[in-house]
């Protein structure tokens, strides 16, 4: 569409998404609060929606298209990050936003829908373009997509495209089926996965970091780099979600997708082009090569914790087997920490440790990449403690940004060296504001780019390498809980990278 | 008559600047500061009160392009030729380090205007980009100030303040060299309402019809140039159509298209109201200010194609001629 625009000034205007409907299910939900809409209003205000755009939401509540505007309003202003809410936008966003009550499983609800569809293509003159977006719980995904196919909603005259939330499945052979019957209704091509990990800037920003400079990537390897350690930690525990998190764990919940995702980012090859195919087959072949550990090598490389109670600044906070909605006994990890190998050439013989939790003492997201100490320490005098090795750390959130670890001497007389940082802060050093992830996330799935999201060959290749860690852990009995919470984890986590003569870091 | 201005003192007093910052305060505080510096930005300033509205909009603009500022503030006391170095700093909100940029203040008589440019060239930020903003016509037209120019990637320029379209293009055109791109914050200021006219146009359904608009007509309140630039973009947009350009004395600016079977009209003011088959669309138009429209310009460094096109048919309309 753009190309034909006679009036296109790219170095100045914001990418616009081109006409289309975004069709929600489970519209009613946390995240089309928190998120979707609150995105949705922003993209509104920074004009990069079309007047031929319209939202249609479903969940089963029974609602009026005004009572929905009104609720989400509500959600837009409380929810709506670095921004104003003005009025006269709002009115003008809300008379494109529709509802439609019914059950996912009632083939009545389908019919409503494409009436509706029809509706807001004749009006808004939306081309005929839909976008799909779960946003229900997991086990609605496939009835959905069944009920569109059944409906006849995955065809029309513009293009129909579907965004699924995580978890892809809850293992393995899950996320095949699943995969295999979105397949049997749309195309991988139209299939955005959405891992909201992949739109965060800071984690583009290692794209550019890697591949827009020619000073890193001859050292981003074997050769220089002794290992890398990944962190999301979380300081909050399951604030209400018990119930959810207790069949999930850290494991799948954060590794098997976030954070496996920012490692295929941090130790992938370089692609030809800055295009989703080379983008996400580099980011495949990485996956693909993470080595399966063996069920008797899963004690080595992989450590589970849970948090028991605890005292923090005065408050008592409660272990996870006492929050409430989770069972007294509950096995879940809320802590896993991993050694991953990846077979190539590039890593060979580099681990890679990844490791997330909750109860942690802060919150933070982070990638340390340590080198290789210098191949003599001529500085060193006897019975000195050992020089520390250049660390670069990639920063993902709170304070994102990289740092670069490195020694200089210190001031004064004789040769002695000590640590220094150099600091780059993204969200100060631009201190514009930045999109937030679904709003980077759904610009690029309207406008069919689907370079930051998740590929089928992609998910399953990431559950191959977790899928051995589940299988064991399910039949282990761990002495839960093994850590207190506000502590960085339990004591085998540690003793997991003593074993190479490495030391987590702390952030 | 002062001494004058010697660029290694003013660098050993940022040095030392930057010294006693990393220092701390004397109760032992250590502030921790982060310096942030992407280019040397010369601000070339019309008077006192315009140099203190200056440092106001760059305080705000160094947290999207961190620089080294130097501003040059003119003086009218005789021989007066001095300098002083600061740091702006800010806390990001939620964030526990300053962030710090450099600005460096010369102030100078007109009699000693001649030992600015060597001053600038050694107190340049090595290896990053120059930019120039004028914020005012008498700097450049000081011979002193032609100096300077080479070393600049980019000058930014108010042409809202030099007058007539055609004098303001002409005094652009002389400006422009191949090292040197000029920015203006006329142009700038069109950039929200390009926008919204260029995506209300992007319609699947509107964007085939517009081969049939023979006529653009536009109708421009106060801002003459502005008016100008608005027309030959329109004109660039859509070669065949023919372009007439009318000031109007009354609110709001309009533009219409006509042509068999289309009309289009659109009006502006805080908003945009598009009518396009009897459908009324609206879109908000805020008010860019200093701020905002230098944020814009000093992210585009390189050629912009679009201004430059559009710069050579405000030319021809400004002169009275028709575009080819």
């Amino acid at each position: 569409m753009a190309e034909g625009n006679p009036f296109q000034d790219l170095l100045r205007f914001e990418r616009r998404v081109p006409p289309c409907a975004v069709v929600i299910f489970g519209a009613n939900g946390d995240l089309t609060k928190r998120k979707l809409i609150p995105a949705l209003y922003r993209l509104a205000y920074e004009r990069r929606l079309t007047q031929s755009f319209a939202t249609i939401g479903n969940s089963r509540t029974a609602m009026s298209d005004d009572d929905y505007r009104a609720k989400m309003k509500e959600s837009v202003k409380q929810f709506l990050e670095d921004s104003p809410f003005d009025e006269d936008l709002w009115n003008d966003f809300a008379k494109r936003l529709f509802y439609v009550a019914g059950d996912v499983g009632s083939p009545d609800l389908y019919r409503a829908i494409g009436e509706k569809l029809q509706m807001v293509e004749q009006t808004f003159q939306t081309t005929g373009n839909v976008l799909f977006y779960l946003s229900t719980q997991p086990s609605h995904y496939e009835p959905v997509v069944e009920q569109i196919g059944a409906a006849g909603l995955n065809k029309g005259s513009g293009w129909r495209r579907l965004v699924v939330e995580k978890p892809f499945g809850h293992d393995l052979s899950s996320a095949g089926a699943l995969n295999a019957n979105i397949q049997k209704v749309f195309p991988e091509s139209e299939v955005y996965r959405i891992d909201h990990y992949l739109g965060k800037e800071t984690v583009q920003n290692i794209l550019a970091f890697r591949f827009g400079n020619g000073i890193f990537e001859p050292v981003w390897n074997r050769r220089y780099i002794n290992h890398v350690q990944i962190t999301a930690a979380e300081s909050i525990g399951v604030e209400g979600r018990g119930g959810y998190y207790q069949e999930a764990g850290a494991l799948r919940d954060m590794i098997q997708n976030h954070l496996l995702q920012v490692m295929s980012t941090i130790a992938m090859e370089p692609p030809a082009h800055y295009e989703p195919g080379s983008v996400r087959d580099e980011r495949s072949k990485l996956l693909r090569a993470i080595r399966i550990p063996k069920d008797h090598e899963v004690p080595l490389y992989a450590v589970a914790g849970q948090y028991g109670p605890s005292h923090i600044g005065g408050q008592e906070i409660l272990g996870f087997r006492q929050e409430p909605g989770v069972d007294p006994g509950a096995r879940t990890d809320t802590y896993a920490a991993l050694t991953f190998h990846v077979d190539n050439w590039r890593w060979a013989g580099v681990p890679f440790y990844v490791r997330s939790g909750k109860r942690l003492p802060k919150r933070v997201t982070d990638i340390a990449v340590f080198f290789n100490q210098p191949p003599v320490s001529m500085f060193n005098r006897e019975g000195d403690a050992p020089l520390r090795p250049n660390m670069l750390v990639v920063r993902i959130q709170p304070e994102e940004g990289i740092s670069l670890r490195f020694l200089s001497k210190h001031p004064g007389g004789g040769m002695s060296l000590r640590p220094v940082s150099m600091d780059f802060n993204y969200g100060s050093s631009f201190g514009t504001r930045t999109p937030t992830a679904y709003e980077t996330l759904l610009v690029d799935a309207i406008s069919g780019d689907a370079t930051l999201y998740t590929r089928q060959d992609m998910v399953e290749a990431s559950w191959k390498v977790v899928q051995p860690v589940m299988n064991r852990w399910a039949t282990c009995h761990f002495d839960f809980p093994n850590y207190d919470a506000g502590t960085w984890g339990p004591r085998e986590s540690d003793e997991m990278l003593a074993r190479n003569g490495h030391v987590w870091r702390v952030p | 008559m002062p001494a004058g201005v010697q660029p290694e003192r003013i660098l050993k007093e940022l040095a030392g600047l930057w010294a006693g910052m990393a220092k701390g305060d004397s109760k032992g505080n250590n502030s921790s500061v982060l310096r942030a510096c992407a280019m040397t930005l010369v601000v070339a300033a019309e008077s006192d009160e315009d140099a203190a509205n200056a440092s106001g909009t760059l305080a705000e603009l160094m947290h999207a392009h961190p620089s080294r500022a130097v501003v040059l503030r003119p003086s009218a006391e005789p021989g007066a030729m001095e300098a002083r170095v600061f740091a702006q700093c800010w806390m990001p909100f939620g964030k526990r380090q300053q962030i710090c940029c450099e600005q460096i203040e010369i102030t100078a008589s007109k009699d000693r205007l001649a030992e600015v440019p060597g001053a600038i060239l050694g107190i340049m930020v090595p290896d990053l980009p120059v930019v120039l903003w004028a914020r005012g016509k008498e700097w450049l037209s000081a011979p002193e100030f032609q100096l300077v120019l080479p070393l600049v990637q980019k000058l930014i320029i108010d042409s809202s303040k030099l007058g007539d379209p055609a004098r303001a293009f002409s005094l652009m055109r002389s400006l422009q060299s191949e090292t040197t791109y000029v920015g203006d914050l006329a142009w700038t200021r069109l950039t929200a309402l390009r926008q919204a006219i260029s995506h209300m146009l992007e319609d699947a359904a509107l964007l085939p019809r517009l081969s049939a608009v023979e006529e653009i007509a536009v109708e421009y309140g106060d801002h003459p140039i502005s008016g100008t630039y608005l027309a030959a973009w329109l004109r660039n947009g859509l070669p065949r159509a023919r372009v007439i350009l009318r000031r109007r004395d009354t609110e709001p600016s309009s533009i219409r298209f006509s042509g068999q079977g289309l009309d289009i009209s659109m009006e502006f003011g805080a908003n945009l109201i598009v009518r396009i088959d009897g459908m009324e669309h609206k879109a908000a138009l805020p008010v860019p200010g200093e701020c905002d429209l230098m944020r814009e310009e000093l992210s585009i460094l390189e050629s912009d194609p679009v201004f430059a096109s559009v710069f050579e048919t405000a030319e021809q309309l400004a002169k009275g001629g028709t575009p080819s």
